[in-house]
């Protein structure tokens, strides 16, 4: 009997994990959507642009209820589904089935999290291992993670990518390019794409995380004028107003995890682009304690003691 | 407890990983230490900082002693006693968290060696007292801490630093001003490092807030802004006070070679939460008497790390050497090697300078009652 996407959902949608067989099945036909879009995927306004989420399954949820559910909404996830957060697991499973099951309402992209050496320091690693008592469905996600588009383009004209830009990619011709079926390697385009970080810079500089670069406003106007870009959306950084345009509003970073880490305190965001390609900013604090149901158990946030 | 204990560990995670060579940091936890590099680098931060205060503060005052609140379960008085540091070493925690200590020192010869048997708590063994004394008290009630400093032999003529990691910012204000105060009018000669929590954002703090008060360890005396620290330990003769962002980039992100070693131990993702949190931190140095040029010494700037080196040399070369040309000779010598040529230091009581240097190459300090002038030209 074939994966029952609809029961999976409501399942998820309750934080209730799937069994290990059912997340094999789930893999396996969200790997089989994943590999026919591009590294460039091609999204229709009007749309939904979501930034990093890390996990944190109930601020998941109200950024659903703040955003519409989907699929009524078309929305676009930018990666970093996982690590960090209590619930990567869940958060997780609920986008792939959800991906699943309406392929043309929501497109993931990878995150630098979507990583096999990644979620072994920050989470997602342990968190599998502690919920299913192996790391099978661990090992199913990373090899789904290969699959994730790098970057999507929305009708032609706002670039839409984890991180930010690479000095080895001048044109949207070279994404395409790229064979994304890998683990996240530690340089070159693939990785740049996922771990840059925009700057008040000119030029390109050193990046403090030890991966990608660090890219200046001439830049980011050069790449938009040479692929007849009006945008760049791009997540992976903190802001704590939820989301940062910069360089005259050619780019604009959107973080959707508020109170990230359970820690920050900083509310979240995301990008409503209208069929004329308008922006509105939705912000949204975290899920009130009520809906997180039971009692958690995890480990407090760590501070300096 | 519990904060002791989770500290323990991640000063050991932070020696596993191999940011600070610390042999003892294992010997004080039990148990398991992993962790987020992020708690990494800010720990491996505030252990390099207070490191340097502490082992300045031994040159400058060998004869001196250190007193540390709210110790917890901290190996600084082994790392020191291993430097051939004799200094009076006194820690003060809850009792609980000495009966743990003491359990902890017990169980590894080599940190009872350091103590001796009766900081150990070994009953009848009265006779084997260290240079190290382990005290519980409550420091909601500073003045029976006091007392029971001074019976474990506390002198308050001698030069002492006063060291409270994470101390004040459990205190409500009133009580964290009497452990300010205490430590001011106690001692002629002081200096205080202190390393606390500042509320320098609101959205930030909150959290932090009920975090902490979800733990059972509400902070009932948290800063609300880094000049409210500094008007906290406005008797003292002299202050730096730094939030640990600032200490962080001036101590290890401007020094390239630092930076790229600590990079190569573990990844690293997270410049911008860390920065935050840095940010809720301060170091605070206050110092009075013959303690003030410590101020100085320790504060970090984008050069802190020479400035840091100077102090230290000259505090050296002045307890050594006999004469103001063999003290120059030294420090000059030293610098040399380390930065390249070619420096030029004057030492003395009383002389006039005009020099050319390259930029950002001069420093002028008293050590004592003696003047350095250090530069570099040519």
């Amino acid at each position: 009997m074939p994966l029952d996407l609809d029961r999976c959902i409501a399942q998820l949608k309750e934080c209730e994990t799937l069994t290990e067989n059912e997340v094999l099945e789930l893999c396996d036909l969200a790997k089989e959507i994943l590999v026919e879009e591009s590294n460039v995927q091609r999204v229709d306004a009007p749309v939904t642009i979501c930034g990093d989420i890390h996990g944190q399954f109930y601020d998941l949820i109200e950024l659903f209820r703040v955003g519409g559910a989907c699929p009524e909404r078309n929305y676009l996830f930018l990666g970093d589904f996982v690590d960090r957060g209590h619930y990567s697991v869940e958060t997780f499973l609920l986008l792939l089935a959800l991906k699943a099951r309406y392929p043309d309402r929501i497109t993931l992209i990878r995150g630098n999290h979507e990583s096999r050496q990644i979620t072994q320091v920050y989470g997602f690693y342990d968190e599998c291992q502690r919920k299913y008592g192996s790391v099978n469905v661990w090992k199913y996600c990373t090899e789904v993670f290969d699959f994730l588009s790098l970057s999507a383009i929305v009708d032609d004209q706002v670039f839409c990518v984890h991180g930010g830009l690479s000095p080895s990619v001048n044109t949207l011709d070279q994404v395409r390019t790229i064979d994304r079926k890998q683990e996240v390697p530690h340089d070159g385009a693939m990785c740049d794409l996922m771990w840059s970080d925009p700057e008040e810079i000119s030029g390109w500089g050193l990046s403090p995380r030890g991966a990608g670069y660090l890219f200046g406003g001439d830049v980011v106007e050069k790449f938009n004028e040479v692929n007849a870009l009006k945008l760049i959306a791009r997540a992976h950084q903190l802001v704590m107003e939820g989301y940062k345009p910069l360089f005259d509003e050619t780019l604009v970073t959107v973080w959707s995890a508020p109170n990230y880490c359970y820690r920050c305190g900083n509310v979240a965001a995301i990008l409503e682009l209208d069929g004329e390609l308008a922006r509105t900013y939705r912000i949204f604090e975290a899920a009130p304690q009520e809906s997180r149901g039971v009692p958690q158990k995890s480990p407090a946030p760590e501070y300096f003691l | 407890m519990e904060l002791s204990r989770s500290t323990a560990k991640a000063k050991r995670a932070c020696a596993d990983k191999g940011y600070v060579a610390d042999p003892f940091a294992s010997l004080l936890c039990e148990g398991d230490a992993a962790g987020d590099p992020l708690l990494h680098r800010g720990y491996y931060a505030r252990h390099r900082a207070v490191d340097a205060a502490l082992r300045s503060f031994v040159r400058l005052h060998p004869r001196g002693q250190i007193v540390a609140l709210g110790a917890g379960l901290d190996g600084s008085f082994w790392r020191l006693k291993a430097t051939g540091c004799e200094c009076a070493y006194f820690e003060v925690d809850s009792d609980l968290v000495v009966a743990e200590k003491q359990r902890l020192i017990r169980n590894h010869p080599i940190l009872i060696e350091a103590v001796g048997q009766y900081a150990a708590g070994v009953s009848g063994a009265e006779d084997d007292r260290g240079s190290y004394r382990l005290i519980g008290g409550d420091l909601r009630d500073m003045s029976t801490v006091a007392s029971a400093l001074e019976r474990e032999g506390l002198d308050a003529t001698k030069p002492t630093l006063v060291l409270c990691e994470c101390v004040l910012a459990y205190l409500d204000s009133d009580r964290g001003d009497s452990v300010i105060a205490w430590a001011r009018a106690t001692f002629v000669d002081v200096f205080v490092v202190c390393y606390d929590v500042v509320k320098t954002s609101k959205a930030f703090a909150k959290v932090m807030l009920d975090n902490f008060r979800a733990r059972g360890a509400p902070l009932l005396g948290a800063a609300e802004s880094l000049e409210d620290v500094e008007k906290r330990f406005g008797a003292f003769a002299s202050r730096n006070v730094r939030d640990m962002r600032r200490v962080y980039d001036a101590l290890i992100a401007a020094a390239p070679d630092e930076l790229k070693r600590i990079s190569t131990l573990e990844i690293f993702d997270d410049p911008d939460q860390f920065a935050l949190i840095m940010s809720h931190y301060c170091l605070v140095f206050a110092a009075s008497g013959a303690c003030v040029p410590l101020v100085g010494a320790c504060s970090v700037d984008e050069h802190g790390e020479m400035k840091q080196e100077a102090y230290n040399l000259a505090a050296y070369a002045v307890e050594q050497f006999v004469t103001e040309m063999e003290i120059s000779k030294h420090i000059k010598a030293q610098f040399d090697e380390k930065y390249g040529p070619t420096w030029h230091c004057i030492v003395g009581s009383d002389f006039k300078l005009q020099c050319t240097h390259e930029a950002k190459h001069f420093i002028f300090f008293y050590h004592g009652k003696t003047a350095v002038a250090l530069y570099k030209c040519g």
